[in-house]
């Protein structure tokens, strides 16, 4: 694992009954934080955007603490059109753009665009943007499976920072650097991809499948499953 | 405050009470810090002065045309104060319960059920505010009435679709006219003796504000 950059200690949030618990370290790489629904992912996912304190432990930063939180929501969004939208991030609005794929879209308001592409302005301006944590909550949804493969290729050529995607979908995934599970509000790591792999006991059912046939996986990501499924005996 | 039914008529009559006169007024603040356990809402003082900025400029524009807007403006804050603790102490679920056990499951069940739709709307348009403010902080976009026309819009849109969702879900689930429900309530002593004490705090105010003589004209003291 590389040099962490958070670090948390002792991490507990409480909200009513549930209890969040987290001992981790976060580094340099792509992080894909699954569980169940309910389980806490988003609750960590915000904590570790800073929204929000913890009860009790710390969260420790070695670095810069430059952070961008995607909500499943378009919640930054603060304009009218693709263009404003693109210039309001404080970036190269045309990069954004062109890596949104919305070029020629310029002057179209953002209410006429469907939902799929509001989501790609969204994530093209945050990874194109400068930022040292980058949690993504549940970045496909809503998303059709050409909008999908953008995401995985755009997540996947940001691996030099630290990317956390939160997600139960995993079915369209990028390359995935290290796996941890959040169960009832434990966070636990799984460790790095794909030695850890067949240690996931609450792997998705393709996972177990290829398991059970005894392929091994090279990884998580969309390609590396289609490769692995070729690769089933007989 | 456990009981919905006894909190509801509280809410009125301090909320009446601290209307009619300036006594009643302080009076019903007081109810709020002893028996309302100071419970409220709003969470910063920011969002306090937010909200008496629509009754601060009326408060002014009454001094401006000679009357007496300070008793506008603390009598309203009261009220407020009051709002704030029953949103504070409500439970999902209790405006069907108080509707159907005072209505009936027809029109009660129907206004309960508005009630509630209503209040998860707040809710839903309470966090949305939050994730929206942590949202652009982030982005590094200060709020500006430039900002407002967007973020106004997209709110109105995501409450438009959650409507939509909920008026789908209501008739898949053959919602027509009422509905049963059969609501329980757990009423403990304290809070009788509570709801006494505003039925008291209404009279004084009442006596204080002496209404009888000037109702019908203004309740202004």
């Amino acid at each position: 694992m590389n040099t962490p950059l958070i670090r948390l200690t002792g991490v507990i949030r409480k909200k009513g009954a549930f209890t969040l618990k987290a001992d981790a370290e976060f580094g340099t790489g792509i992080h894909l934080l699954t569980g169940r629904v309910g389980s806490g992912k988003t609750t960590l996912g915000e904590l570790l955007a800073g929204i929000g304190e913890p009860d009790s432990g710390t969260i420790r930063w070695n670095g810069g603490r430059r952070v961008m939180l995607l909500q499943d929501t378009s919640y930054h969004i603060s304009t009218m059109t693709v263009q404003e939208e693109a210039g309001s991030w404080h970036g190269d609005a045309e990069r954004i753009i062109r890596t949104a794929g919305l070029t020629g879209k310029e002057h179209t308001d953002l209410l006429r665009l469907s939902r799929g592409e509001v989501r790609r302005l969204e994530l093209a301006a945050i990874l194109t943007g400068q930022y040292d944590l980058i949690v993504l909550d549940e970045p496909w949804a809503g998303l059709d499976e050409e909008a999908r493969r953008w995401v995985r290729q755009l997540i996947d050529s940001h691996a030099h920072e630290i990317i956390v995607i939160i997600s139960h979908d995993l079915t369209s995934l990028p390359h995935i650097d290290q796996l941890w599970e959040m169960e009832c509000g434990r966070l636990k790591r799984l460790g790095q991809v794909p030695a850890c792999l067949s240690e996931w006991t609450l792997a998705p059912p393709l996972v177990r499948y290829l398991q059970l046939k005894g392929v091994q996986l090279s990884g998580l990501s969309r390609e590396e499953l289609e490769e692995a499924v070729c690769r089933i005996p007989g | 405050m456990q009981d919905p039914r006894i909190r509801l008529v509280t809410t009125i009559l301090l909320s009446a009470a601290a209307w009619i006169s300036l006594p009643g007024a302080f009076l019903a603040v007081l109810w709020w810090l002893i028996c309302g356990k100071a419970r409220t809402s709003i969470r910063t003082i920011r969002s306090f002065f937010i909200i008496l900025i629509v009754p601060g400029v009326m408060g002014l524009a009454a001094v401006w045309s000679g009357k007496d807007g300070l008793s506008y403006v603390v009598r309203i804050m009261a009220v407020l104060i009051i709002a704030s603790w029953m949103y504070a102490e409500r439970y999902p679920g209790e405006l069907l319960d108080v509707g159907v056990w005072f209505l009936g499951t027809k029109t009660g069940f129907d206004l309960g059920l508005i009630g509630e739709l209503s209040m998860s709307s707040l809710d839903t348009l309470a966090r949305e505010t939050d994730r929206i403010s942590i949202a652009l902080r982030q982005k590094g976009t200060s709020l500006s009435p430039r900002i407002i026309p967007a973020v106004f819009s997209g709110i109105l849109i995501r409450q438009l679709n959650l409507a939509q969702e909920r008026a789908i879900l209501l008739t898949l689930r053959g919602y027509t006219r009422g509905g049963m429900h059969c609501p329980s309530f757990s009423s403990p002593g304290i809070d009788r003796i509570n709801g006494a004490f505003s039925c008291t705090i209404f009279i004084l105010s009442l006596i204080a504000g002496d209404f009888f003589n000037i109702a019908g004209s203004t309740f202004i003291v």
